[in-house]
């Protein structure tokens, strides 16, 4: 099957439907309402009209995300039905990212009631049940009495190998954070193995956006947890995603033993010039005094840099050449920003942010 | 109805300044005149002007009214419609008395929303229950039957309860039921109570019909909570209801006139605007503007030829009964100002090749009574959203279903059979093969298409002919592909190639005509550069020798090529209307076979029911999609440029913003 045929019906719907997406007037109007009951509502009559209808429906604000999850998984499923079984592959993948977030959602849901002892009672209406892409048992896992209960409901899937790795002891001292750890590692591994099947095309267009991406979460890591909590560098290790320039020029000091927070800085500033001014306001040999807070504002500046760059990115496929796996990545980024820009606004109203802070946090 | 586009005349007013609302007001009750900035007609004297100025801030007004419009979806109240009579209150926005009836509304409903969703929590917890019960799966949930010692059950029941559990008395006993997961946070208050587990088998099998009954009848009880609340948010919106139906029509009028006169230049005292009008309302909107200026105003009305035609708006008036074609031209593009209007044409040659392609009375009675149903339907629905079967596709099913049934009848089929003699020729007989008379194979059929789409392109290139007189681009009427020298040459083309069929596929016309007819429009088509050249270099734009030598060969090489491979594409591409034809009755002919197979009449009926089913859903589809194609991509390409500007004058009805 030559590319053209491969993507020119599902190009031409998705360019459609990439018109439709990120209404400016409906974003405005969600920030300007006065509560979320109101922001909601604004949503009524557009493209995101069920949302309306289930918030109309149960007034919870997390069935709305639900549904939103649900619209996601949807139009990953939407989008296989046009694949070959060559690409759908590769989307199958991308959908296990989905299936992540979902798995994720319900451990630390069981985590809550059997190691937090918290009460959980409503909270598994949250998560999506049905099959994604492995046949995991939810059910089975948020009712799980223990851990080896749990690790049982992920049997005859990728992510068996994962929880079997750790036992309900290390849980209760460790906490969830290893473990997650652990699930993004594998996503990743399962990624770049499933970049083998694409064409040569595909599989450059894919391959050029992922390594961006891994670069992205590994500078956050060092940022997140190198410098906001200063994990030591056999833990930032540990952290890395195994791929990506980053990781290759800090691999030789993380070797040597040396990872120092900013001579990580410096290669970062290297590899992404542009964002060097704010970096350099994150250097805390130049500058011993800085606030946790300040820290914390730096970071978030250097998150919203780093999306703007991937949006440019996912924005500039759109002009290159429009028979690749590309036309259908920058679909799912740019329909996964606005439904993540949806979601942050609901919750900035949710927590009665007001207009100042939400635009400030969303900018 | 008008047979071109409508003839506009471009009024420039200068009123006093204290008359301009007054004015304004009127005008947008007429809703028949689009504004234009006065500064796109002279340049001159502009200076002078002022802009108009906003006493309110446009986004202000918008968005209050887009709040409004908010609370009313929230309570499910429906949207007021401006009227005539909505002008008349004067009335500058109270926005600080809006904003407070909103601020309440909303923080009212948000109180509300917030008690559902507690509601809703609590349904799914119940919910969540009774799926493990009835999927048997009770390794989720403890069912326990037992009693208390000194305490009441219904301290019991407030403690469980907020450890998420239910309990109730039965004769003999208590029962509660929770999920196993929360096992840890129940067993310390039944430890409290002193719980003692009851072992009677008879009991514990009543306790699972007891408790599911019970949960069952909490789980009504709050899902009808839920829709009380959600009655509770319509009331409280419709009791403010008519305020604030008052408040966004009163926004609604501020919003549209600081549209219009956004478009108005002022002087000290005056009022300077200016817009497009359709020339047969011209007197109409003048007695307005001089009425109610008392006659203090200067009124300049400019013909149309004295502004570039590109830049004047098209309206095209088409009876109400052809709207739905009028939609399909909308929605190709707008056609030039002074050119033909395509709407009616687009009717008739859509009904009959939709005709041509799904010719059955009873298929054709059918769709007319599914548009007649769906068009029903929405009347008594007004604010229901369109459905698969949407209200212009109701519309549309009145015209092709009687088309329909008109073929039927040319053709002699009533859902498949043969029930009514043909009028013209049995088509049914002709695609089995079994049919005599002047059409009796499907060649006859495929002619009569082929000589359909000459008659569709015939007009296509006529209707151009006229529009281009009307353009005085008589230059483009000789020398273009689609003027009169590729409509001579496609005639002979026509004549070439039937007489080739004619003759059973062996020669041409021997004629001398034949190669008149193809060299001279040919050289005449060749001319075209060098005229042009000529044309540009009187007008001061001298081309070089070898520019124009290389410019003629290589358009003559391509106009050539389209008028050759382009004509007769576009003649044969009207075979599909034959192709679905015979696709139609060969599916009939198809589920009539299969019918006969069972030998039972009702599985004879049955099949030939979902065979009608089948056919109308599919090949109606088709056809449709089939005849929308030839229009657009066969019968336009000849005459319509599209290139027009779509008028769209400002009245109560406008959809527009005024914030962006």
């Amino acid at each position: 099957m030559s590319d053209v045929s491969r993507y020119a019906f599902i190009n031409a719907k998705l360019r459609a439907r990439i018109g439709d997406l990120h209404t400016h007037a409906l974003v405005e109007n969600m920030i300007k309402a006065p509560n979320l009951a109101e922001a909601i509502a604004t949503l009524s009559g557009t493209r995101h009209d069920s949302l309306f209808r289930v918030y109309e429906e149960t007034g919870d604000l997390q069935m709305v995300e639900l549904a939103l999850f649900e619209e996601e998984v949807g139009y990953h499923k939407e989008l296989l039905k046009y694949l070959d079984s060559r690409t759908g592959k590769f989307v199958n993948v991308l959908l296990e990212k989905i299936e992540e977030a979902n798995l994720k959602n319900a451990v630390r849901l069981w985590f809550s009631a059997s190691v937090m002892k918290h009460p959980i009672s409503y909270r598994s209406a949250y998560i999506d049940k049905d099959v994604i892409v492995n046949d995991i048992d939810y059910t089975k896992m948020i009712n799980a009495l223990t851990w080896d209960d749990l690790v049982k409901a992920t049997e005859g899937t990728p992510y068996h190998e994962v929880y079997s790795h750790f036992t309900a002891e290390s849980i209760s001292s460790q906490g969830l954070f290893h473990i997650e750890n652990m699930v993004d590692h594998l996503w990743y591994r399962r990624l770049f193995e499933s970049f083998d099947d694409l064409s040569r095309k595909d599989e450059e267009v894919a391959r050029s956006i992922y390594l961006v991406d891994v670069d992205i979460k590994n500078i956050l890591s060092i940022i997140r947890y190198g410098l906001y909590y200063d994990f030591k560098k056999e833990q930032m290790g540990e952290i890395f995603i195994p791929y990506g320039d980053v990781y290759r020029l800090l691999k030789e000091d993380l070797d040597d033993g040396q990872l120092e927070v900013n001579s990580a800085r410096k290669i970062i500033g290297r590899l992404y010039p542009e964002a060097e001014d704010i970096l350099e306001k994150m250097d805390m040999i130049a500058h011993p005094d800085i606030s946790k807070s300040d820290m914390a504002t730096y970071t978030l500046r250097f998150e919203h840099y780093l999306n703007d760059r991937r949006n440019r990115e996912f924005t500039g496929i759109l002009s290159g050449d429009p028979f690749t796996v590309g036309t259908m990545l920058a679909y799912i980024f740019l329909r996964k920003a606005e439904d993540n820009m949806i979601k942050g606004i609901l919750s900035a109203k949710y927590y009665h942010w007001d207009e100042e802070r939400i635009r400030r946090e969303l900018n | 109805m008008n047979l071109f586009t409508q003839k506009m005349k471009l009024l420039t007013a200068v009123v006093p300044s204290d008359r301009a609302d007054i004015v304004v007001k009127e005008l947008l009750k007429r809703g028949s005149m689009e504004f234009i900035h006065v500064d796109a007609i002279s340049k001159k004297d502009v200076d002078r002007l002022q802009q108009h100025r906003s006493k309110i801030q446009p986004q202000t007004i918008s968005e209050t009214r887009t709040r409004i419009e908010s609370t009313f979806k929230q309570g499910q109240y429906p949207l007021p419609v401006l009227e005539a009579k909505d002008l008349e209150r004067d009335t500058r926005p109270d926005f600080e008395a809006i904003r407070q009836l909103l601020d309440s509304l909303s923080h009212l409903i948000q109180t509300k929303r917030d008690r559902q969703k507690q509601l809703s929590q609590k349904s799914a917890v119940i919910e969540e229950i009774l799926s493990y019960i009835d999927r048997k799966e009770s390794e989720y949930y403890d069912l326990r039957v037992g009693r208390i010692e000194n305490r009441s059950v219904e301290d019991l029941e407030a403690r469980l309860s907020a450890a998420g559990a239910y309990c109730f008395e039965i004769e003999n006993g208590i029962v509660s039921i929770s999920l196993r997961r929360d096992a840890s946070r129940i067993d310390p208050v039944m430890d409290k109570f002193q719980w003692t587990e009851c072992s009677e088998a008879e009991l514990q099998k009543r306790a699972l019909e007891e408790a599911t009954s019970f949960l069952l009848e909490k789980k009504k009880g709050l899902d009808a909570e839920i829709d009380q609340v959600q009655d509770e948010i319509r009331k409280a919106v419709e009791e403010r209801g008519e305020e604030l139906s008052l408040y966004w029509k009163n926004l609604r009028v501020y919003e549209l006139c600081e549209h219009v006169e956004s478009y108005f230049s002022q002087t000290k005292n005056t009022s300077l605007f200016s817009g497009w009008v359709p020339a047969d309302r011209k007197a109409e909107i003048e007695n307005i503007v001089r009425s109610e200026t008392e006659g203090k105003c200067i009124i300049e009305w400019t013909d149309d030829t004295a502004i570039d035609r590109s830049k004047v708006p098209v309206a095209v008036s088409s009876p109400k009964i052809l709207e739905p074609f009028e939609v399909i031209v909308r929605n190709y593009a707008t056609p030039e100002y002074g050119s033909i209007n395509p709407t009616p044409f687009v009717a008739v040659s859509y009904m009959l090749m939709f005709m041509l392609m799904f010719a059955d009375i009873g298929q054709g009675l059918v769709l007319l009574l599914v548009g007649l149903i769906g068009m029903n339907y929405y009347r008594k629905h007004p604010l229901s959203k369109d459905g698969l079967l949407s209200r212009y596709l109701c519309r549309l099913l009145l015209y092709l279903g009687p088309a329909s049934m008109l073929g039927g009848l040319l053709f002699g089929s009533t859902f498949g059979y043969g029930w009514i003699p043909a009028l013209w020729f049995n088509y049914h007989a002709v695609v089995n093969g079994h049919a005599e008379g002047l059409i009796h194979d499907v060649y006859g059929i495929l002619g009569i298409t082929i000589r359909f789409g000459i008659l569709i392109i015939f007009t296509g290139l006529i209707l151009n002919w006229i529009n281009l007189v009307r353009k005085k681009r008589y230059l483009t009427l000789i020398f273009d592909k689609n003027g009169l020298m590729g409509g001579i040459l496609y005639a002979v083309g026509i004549w070439a190639c039937f007489h080739f069929v004619g003759t059973g596929y062996r020669s041409f016309p021997s004629s001398p005509l034949l190669a008149i007819g193809i060299v001279v429009p040919m050289f005449v088509i060749f001319l075209k550069g060098p005229v042009m050249a000529v044309i540009h270099a009187r007008e001061g734009h001298r081309e070089k020798l070898s520019q124009v030598i290389m410019d003629t060969v290589m358009d003559f090489l391509i106009d050539a090529l389209e008028i050759f491979s382009g004509f007769l594409s576009n003649t044969l591409s009207f075979m599909r209307v034959a192709g679905l034809g015979i696709a139609h009755v060969s599916l009939m002919t198809a589920f009539e076979d299969m019918s006969s197979l069972p030998g039972n009449p009702v599985a004879k009926v049955l099949i030939m029911v979902l065979g009608n089913v089948l056919v109308i859903a599919i090949e109606g589809l088709s056809a449709g999609i089939q005849a929308l194609r030839l229009n657009y991509y066969e019968f336009f390409n000849r005459y319509f440029t599209g290139r027009g500007i779509a008028f769209e004058p400002v009245g109560l009805k406008s959809r527009i913003r005024i914030d962006n």
